[in-house]
């Protein structure tokens, strides 16, 4: 016979404040949860209600059907009066009674309890007694006399009682708070030895799904509005000129031109020293510095007249490299002696160190290395785009379009117009990809559809087309970075000298911000004791570089990587052992002399993918292999050369230094609607990383509510506070946790009767110390980790690289969702790969050579690998759910794994990216 | 000069004027209003504008209008109404092949021409299949699960 199992649901949840037992769990309740481990093993399943009876019901119902569901009408007066109207019920020899909130318990353990003989049987683990308990029904009378002020915990301990040890921590916990719940899956997940540990990581579909797969989601060039016209830029051909004149084609009725004049207040691009024009004044800085629109309402017509613009240049003398930037005698382009930015930074005595090694006093050795890597453009599929309506009637300006950062466009247009910020309205559409490349790009943009709307009265489209987007729009900046390094006779790193020069382009922008993270990634994730960085942003007259998806610290991570492997090699070391030594541990200093305060859990990554990859045998292996082969003459008609190479690496989360607390300032807003839906009022947004969803799974998880009662539109500058940028790794970490933190008062304010609103602000952390003039402290508020193995296959003739195996393992807190997860990690790994093999753009006196999709490549299905990435479970106690900054680590690590697995399989070193077949083949004469 | 073409628009026999150099992308999504073919490098080398036309994938943005007298055109609003399609959105779904979205709609199409022809594909041939559409989001992984799971699950109606 079957035992029945008693569930106790009739508690009030005071301490939850929602209903506990219907909190989400893996895509379920706690209560389905807590009945699970009894469905097989028992006849009949008792579910014993009281508080909220109906909605338990109606639940159960829905996800449970086969349950018995009782009303304990007497519920005020305790479990115990539950216990006796449960057992009133049983029809078995024996019985579990099991609390409806403790849904982590193994099926095992009611099946284990059964093989014990006894009057009152309890698990045990970790020494204390646990959940269910199975009881003999003769007991059933004596219990059902027992007074009501009494309980069950009380009568057991009073009849005896024999215990099950069953090592299973899960029947000790019941919840009564998120944070229990939280706590107790991971618990769960330990003892599980599952990868990616929570179940609330566990994945949900994603919400804009539907929309996207049937082709109906609204991208900006799908829209109409009425009246629309169309905008075509009419740019410079020329890398640096003063315009002498400009002759236009005669204009048709309904057809204009907008330039500098238009701009009613300042005709600068608001990003951090407002040094771009909107529209080109008297010189020209680089090959498609924009100069006018011509709009009309014929698309055609308005090529056709953009074409037949005239204009006459005065050629200046221009910079193209950052050598010549930094020439003397150099004509001067921009910043001062073509400097927009310089900073250094550094602890210690590294040139002395340095010097000292260098005389070999020590019997230590410094090793130098110059890495330099090239531009790469983020190629989002769908190109930049926006349209700029003006409201006459309310003398306001809206801007609709593909874009990361509705607030950084509504300042921009609130310099350029000169308007108070609230007279514009920005509105985000469905945004197909941008990497970064829809950072600050759009508020250029902004500006000028914006100027052209206000100038037509109409709405005005601004939508580039391809080979415009490639060749006018920000890229990745173009490094070059320098070490000395000194290391002592046990294979220590005892100081390092880095020089770091980035080509900035035509205007500052973004540089300065991005050559402070390519410095402070630069020592990369190892203990330098003394250190000494120096960089530059250089001015050419070339379009100007910006934000891409890592925002310097590819390039960092590239050159610091690479180096190691240098420098092992040169030591007769392996690599793995190079680095084990060096690689800093929780309590290090981090390169600005910050600390990291949390586990570095680079040894445990690095053991994953070993071992699943089988580095250490094939890294020797593939070496001898290519260098018995011996000169590259000899390799004619052979099979490819292998090679297997390592990368670790870290990825500041977040803003640097003060940056949330000084000039962000975050603000989120969760509404509570009257019919009980939840709004999330956030200025981020989805680009295709998946925030649509990730953002509502927090609140939904924080408030115990079903994802469908939380909504998150793309956010509308009316209606949505200023949240920040979704840039930098840092929107789940920063805002997503405001949001948690909104949710969780939200829930305790829940029996409030009509709509509800929480506000929250950003608190910057005490423990993160930061001073922004000396660049000592902690430059971020936490990093992710990552260690990355990749496997490559290089043709001995034509030096083409086939990349046939990555492997990765990445600590980025606790993951949100592991399948969009998984998504992030496997985009920024082939982006990775690309950045350093195949997307190749180089520059010839200042003009791109690769300019449409057919001349700049990226990978293709056929290009892209297999990836076996796992995570582990690093819960950050200042992100939401323990997560912290994902989005961009997945990109930094794959070059220099990839990039030590060439030289692995040639036995030669690279210090360049992208690894061209032309290069490689210079490299292998040079090493032969 | 502009010219009749009459062929087969998602099941529907339609007659347009136009000039015959017309890209088939422009008379989709301007005169037709069918937005869900996208356009995302306008030189047939990434796929955002794929449609079906006489059971062949292609590049929309290669198609002169002119050339289509007589044959059968297939885009994503036509196909988002079929049993199939509903194969492969729960698939592409289920793998989370989905991100920006972009490239989704062409991708859904090269899938669905690449079932029609090899119901069955490896995993080896569905990369094949996909090679003319281009996704800067995915890494691809996903998306190839998502075919051969729609292949699996969704076996005889290909």
């Amino acid at each position: 016979m079957k035992p029945d199992a008693v569930i106790l649901a009739a508690g009030l949840s005071s301490r939850a404040g929602a209903n506990k037992l219907l909190f989400p769990l893996g895509g379920r309740t706690v209560i389905e949860a807590s009945i699970e481990p009894f469905l097989s093993t028992c006849g009949r399943i008792i579910v014993v209600g009281g508080a909220r009876f109906e909605e338990l019901k109606s639940a159960l119902a829905r996800l449970s059907p086969g349950v018995e569901v009782v009303l304990n009408d007497d519920y005020l007066y305790g479990m115990f009066s539950s216990v006796k109207a449960g057992i009133r019920r049983v029809g078995s020899d024996r019985f579990f009674i099991h609390p409806g909130d403790c849904p982590l318990v193994p099926a095992s353990v009611p099946e284990r309890l059964l093989s014990v003989r006894a009057d009152i049987v309890l698990p045990v683990s970790g020494g204390r007694t646990g959940h269910p308990v199975l009881i003999d029904s003769r007991l059933i009378p004596e219990i059902l006399a027992t007074d009501a002020g009494s309980n069950l915990r009380a009568f057991i301990a009073s009849h005896g009682f024999e215990t099950v040890e069953v090592d299973s921590p899960g029947i000790l916990l019941d919840i009564d708070t998120r944070g229990d719940l939280e706590k107790a899956e991971r618990n769960l997940s330990r003892e599980q030895g599952r990868t990616v540990a929570d179940a609330l990581a566990r994945s949900v579909p994603k919400v804009d799904n539907p929309e996207k797969l049937s082709g109906r989601a609204g991208y900006i060039a799908d829209m109409p509005f009425p009246g629309m016209l169309h905008a075509k830029t009419v740019r410079s051909t020329r890398p640096r000129a003063r315009i002498l004149s400009i002759r236009l084609p005669e204009m048709p009725g309904g057809y204009f031109t907008v330039d500098r004049n238009d701009i009613p207040g300042r005709n600068r691009v608001h990003v951090i020293l407002d040094d771009q024009p909107v529209f080109a004044e008297e010189t020209v800085n680089y090959i498609g510095e924009p100069i006018m629109l011509v709009v009309g309402p014929s698309k055609a017509k308005v090529l056709e007249l953009a074409s037949a613009v005239r204009i006459e240049y005065g050629d200046l003398a221009a910079v193209f490299t950052v050598e010549e930037a930094e020439a003397s005698g150099a004509p001067i382009v921009g910043g001062e002696n073509n400097r927009f930015a310089e900073y250094r930074y550094g602890r210690g005595e590294a040139t002395r160190v340095i010097g000292e090694a260098a005389s070999g006093v020590s019997g230590s050795r410094v090793f130098a290395d110059e890495i330099s890597t090239g531009y790469q453009e983020h190629v989002y599929l769908e190109p930049q785009g926006l349209v700029g309506l003006y409201d006459r009637e309310r003398d306001r300006i809206e801007i609709h379009g593909s874009m990361q950062c509705p607030y950084y466009i509504r300042n921009a247009l609130a310099i350029a117009f000169g308007w108070e910020p609230g007279r514009f309205r920005v509105v985000q559409t469905c945004t197909g990809g941008g990497f970064g490349g829809k950072e600050e790009y759009p508020s250029l943009l902004a500006c000028q559809a914006a100027a052209a709307a206000y100038k037509t009265g109409k709405p005005v489209a601004l939508i580039l087309d391809r080979a415009e987007d490639i060749e006018c729009t920000t890229k990745r900046h173009p490094a070059r970075i320098g070490f000395r390094t000194a290391v002592d006779p046990e294979g220590r790193v005892t100081a390092m000298e880095v020089e770091v020069r980035l080509d900035a382009g035509a205007s500052l922008g973004l540089s300065g911000v991005v050559l402070q993270r390519t410095m402070f990634t630069a020592p990369g994730v190892y203990r330098v004791p003394n250190l000494a960085v120096h960089g530059v942003a250089l001015a050419t007259n070339s379009v100007p570089a910006g934000a891409f998806r890592g925002f310097g610290a590819p390039q960092a991570t590239m050159a610091i990587e690479i180096h190691m492997d240098h420098i092992a090699s040169s030591l007769g070391m392996s690599p793995l052992e190079f680095r084990k030594r060096n690689m800093a541990r929780k309590g290090d200093l981090t390169s600005t002399g910050g600390t990291y305060a949390f586990d570095v859990p680079l040894e445990a990554l690095a053991e994953r993918v070993i071992a699943s990859s089988g580095y250490r045998a094939k890294r020797v292996e593939y070496a001898s292999a290519c260098l018995a082969r011996g000169t590259t003459a000899a390799c004619n008609g052979l099979a490819p050369l292998r090679g297997i190479g390592m990368s670790f690496f870290l990825h500041g989360c977040g803003f640097t230094g003060s940056g949330e607390r000084d000039h962000i300032k975050a603000k989120v807003r969760l509404a509570r609607r009257e019919d009980g839906t939840v709004d999330i009022l956030a200025a981020n947004t989805d680009m295709g990383q998946g925030l649509l969803t990730t953002f509502r799974k927090i609140v939904a998880s924080a408030l115990g509510l079903p994802l469908e009662r939380v909504s998150f539109e793309k956010p509308d500058t009316d209606r949505v506070p200023d949240s920040g940028p979704t840039v930098a790794s840092r929107s789940i970490m920063i805002d997503g946790k405001l949001l948690e933190d909104a949710a969780i008062e939200l829930k305790s304010r829940w029996d409030e009767p009509g709509e509800i609103v929480v506000e929250r602000n950003y608190r910057h952390p005490d423990r993160i110390r930061w001073d922004d003039s000396s660049f000592i402290g902690d430059a971020y508020p936490t990093h992710s980790w990552g260690v990355n193995i990749v496997e490559v296959a290089v043709d001995p003739v034509s030096f083409e690289i086939t990349v046939t195996g990555v492997w990765a393992a990445y600590d980025v807190g606790h993951a949100v969702d592991e399948r969009i997860m998984r998504g992030q990690v496997e985009g920024g790994i082939l982006q990775g790969l690309g950045y350093a093999t195949i997307e190749v753009m180089e520059k010839s006196g200042g003009r791109l050579k690769q300019r449409t999709m057919t001349d700049y490549v990226i990978p293709t299905s056929l290009d892209a690998p297999p990836i076996e990435s796992s995570f582990i479970d690093n819960p950050y106690p200042d992100g939401p759910m323990g997560a912290k900054g994902a989005g961009e680590l997945p990109l930094v690590g794959a070059a220099p794994a990839l990039a030590s697995a060439v030289e692995n399989a040639l036995q030669a070193r690279v210090s360049r990216i992208p690894l061209t077949p032309e290069y490689l083949m210079k490299a292998v004469r040079h090493a032969g | 000069m502009p010219v009749d073409v009459s062929f087969v628009l998602n099941g529907k026999p339609v007659t347009v004027t136009a000039d015959p150099l017309e890209r088939l992308l422009d008379l989709l999504r301007v005169e037709l209003g069918l937005t869900g073919t996208k356009e995302g490098c306008g030189e047939g080398e990434c796929g955002a504008c794929a449609v079906i036309v006489d059971g062949e994938l292609a590049d929309s943005c290669l198609v002169a209008v002119g050339s289509l007298q007589g044959s059968t055109v297939e885009t994503i609003e036509g196909f988002r109404e079929t049993e199939r399609f509903r194969v492969l959105e729960k698939a592409y779904a289920d793998a989370g092949a989905v991100q920006c979205g972009f490239c989704t709609p062409g991708m859904i199409m090269a899938s669905e021409a690449l079932l029609r022809k090899n119901p069955r594909p490896d995993a080896e041939a569905v990369r094949e299949g996909l090679s003319g559409n281009l996704c800067r989001c995915t890494g691809y992984g996903m998306i190839v699960e998502a075919v051969l799971d729609a292949a699996e699950k969704g076996s005889g109606s290909w």
